[in-house]
């Protein structure tokens, strides 16, 4: 006889005090049943268990969606930074001007009986090569203002990857996570400050946007194109930012799913560490397969990372005004050996950090 | 003497967490999470690693609340970072990343009223019991495994799950839940 749906009930406490009595003498004569019972109490302790930990998980989220609200956008920054330059070029203009009346006090007492309108002419002149001079000057500092890292050390930080060559970049949201400025590290070591344009919290994605509007990553185009099938057994390749330098590493797709069945990710036999969160995964030909999200790592070897149609997905929702160029399909390095390949994938993949 | 006077406030709070109201848990992570973080990452600790350790630890005070006779001696603060340590360390251990100057660094820091609160042994046994709960939810396979978890671990009702699944009315739905149930369980316990 079955006596699961009392099982439950029982366990579940929703038994009368009489079904209760009558069902623990049952148990008392029955030792089947008594062990079964107990089976049961242990998997519905687990229950119990995995309950809280969702409860918890989801209390925290709300938290943190409450605080990244909060938080002011990063245009609010650029403002100040706006607002500085302009003071900046409001002293150098003043220099300029001075400059140029005492150019001209110059040239009246030098030229005081040639014509006036030459030595308005040298004035003139020499004013517009200040003037450029100037704007020159301007848009450096502007740049340096704008790209300075803060004088603290990061809170986090991870691995990712030009999805344009125009300075749109995807990476895992948990990388850049509790952070308010967030630098890309081209492979020349530089900063370039960014704001972060999209965000997709189900699937840890975050598409982030470098301030300066006129930086390319390269003089080429991006040289791999979103392909969004991953096979089993498919040998894949991966450069990533786990430490200062890029790393290279390589291993194959070992299940077509991620944790818990999870259907948006799949999994990698491939050794990772926190900092390569966000890199691209590649397959052979490199085409992108893939990001790797190894925030859901449970062991050394194993990885995850998120499909490409999920990745796909959000590009497709990001409204840029380079939206043609977003993965374009250009794949160029299909018939390179791989030494080649990560030679050109090079200049389009980055460290990420994040500062409070 | 008991020093529970001492943590009135607290104990105040645990019993709000309990219930699961949402402000307690506003105000135990306003009060804690900077500090647990903080003190991981002097640990090593990767930010993403130190919200995860957080998360457990939130977990473990969260039970502990639920416990009738359970009563806080210290901080709610000085709790998670006591307990979160502990975790951390243990996920050192297992990932064979614990060096020596490490395991001294965190000795010198013990909370020890905190430590006396709970059990870590107990909590890492938890852990894996819960993992291997997940891991026997995903070998179950579908549908049996969003059946099992939409009804005992998310709490939604028969009626609920019968629209969500497809079923013609809620006792299909729940002696197809209880066919799940007992193969769950043998493979749980395997």
């Amino acid at each position: 006889m079955d006596y699961i749906v009392e099982i439950e009930s029982y366990l579940r406490n929703e038994m009368t005090e009489k079904e209760k009595e009558s069902f623990e003498l049952l148990v008392a004569k029955n030792d089947d049943l008594a062990k079964e019972l107990a089976e049961y109490k242990e998997l519905f302790s687990q229950f119990q268990h995995a309950k809280n930990d969702a409860f918890v998980k989801k209390q925290i989220r709300i938290i943190q969606e409450q605080e990244s609200r909060n938080t002011k956008n990063i245009s609010g920054g650029l403002r100040k930074y706006v607002n500085k330059y302009w003071r900046t070029a409001g002293i150098a203009a003043t220099v300029a001007i001075l400059a140029s009346v005492g150019t001209y006090y110059l040239a009246e007492n030098t030229f005081a009986h040639k014509d006036e309108k030459r030595i308005l002419q040298l004035v003139n002149k020499e004013v517009r090569e200040i003037k450029t001079k100037q704007v020159r000057l301007q848009n450096d500092i502007n740049k340096v203002k704008l790209n300075a890292l803060p004088n603290y050390p990061h809170k986090g930080s991870g691995t990712a990857f030009a999805i344009s060559n125009d300075g749109y970049a995807i990476t895992n949201l948990h990388v850049i996570k509790g952070g308010k400025k967030v630098f890309l590290f081209t492979k020349d070591g530089k900063a370039h400050k960014c704001k972060i344009i999209k965000k997709d919290v189900a699937n840890d994605l975050a598409v982030l946007k470098l301030l300066d509007s006129n930086f390319t990553f390269s003089n080429k185009k991006v040289p791999y194109k979103l392909h969004t099938k991953a096979e089993l057994a498919q040998r894949i390749f991966t450069l990533g930012y786990p430490k200062n330098e890029v790393v290279y590493n390589e291993g194959y797709v070992s299940s077509l799913n991620g944790k818990n069945s999870d259907s948006t990710k799949f999994q990698l036999e491939l050794p990772s560490s926190p900092g390569v969160s966000g890199a691209p995964v590649l397959d052979e030909n490199g085409n992108l397969i893939g990001i790797i999200n190894s925030k859901q790592s449970i062991s050394k070897g194993i990885t995850y990372a998120i499909k490409s149609e999920v990745v796909k997905q959000l590009l497709d929702s990001v409204e840029t005004t380079s939206a043609s160029n977003l993965l374009m399909p250009s794949n160029s390095f299909s018939s390179k050996n791989r030494t080649a390949q990560i030679k050109s994938l090079n200049d389009f993949i980055f460290s990420v950090k994040v500062y409070k | 003497m008991s020093k529970t006077e001492d943590f009135l406030e607290e104990n105040i709070l645990m019993r709000s967490l309990a219930t699961g109201e949402q402000t307690a848990f506003q105000m135990v992570y306003k009060d804690s999470f900077s500090v647990v973080t903080r003190s991981l990452q002097n640990m090593t600790a990767e930010l993403f690693e130190a919200e995860d350790i957080f998360h457990s630890a939130l977990l473990v005070l969260y039970e502990k609340a639920k416990e009738p006779n359970f009563t806080l001696t210290c901080k709610i603060s000085t709790f998670l970072v006591a307990v979160s340590r502990k975790l951390w360390l243990k996920k050192l251990e297992n990932d064979k990343r614990l060096q020596q100057k490490e395991i001294d660094y965190a000795q010198l820091h013990t909370h020890d009223r905190a430590n006396e609160l709970f059990d870590i042994k107990e909590i890492n046994k938890k852990e894996i019991q819960l993992k291997k709960l997940y891991q026997a939810l995903d070998e179950l396979g579908s549908p049996c495994n969003g059946l099992i978890k939409a009804f005992y671990i998310n709490g939604k009702s028969m009626k609920e799950i019968a629209t969500l699944f497809n079923y013609t009315n809620a006792d299909n739905a729940k002696s197809q839940k209880h066919k799940c149930l007992k193969r769950l369980k043998k493979i749980f316990l395997k």
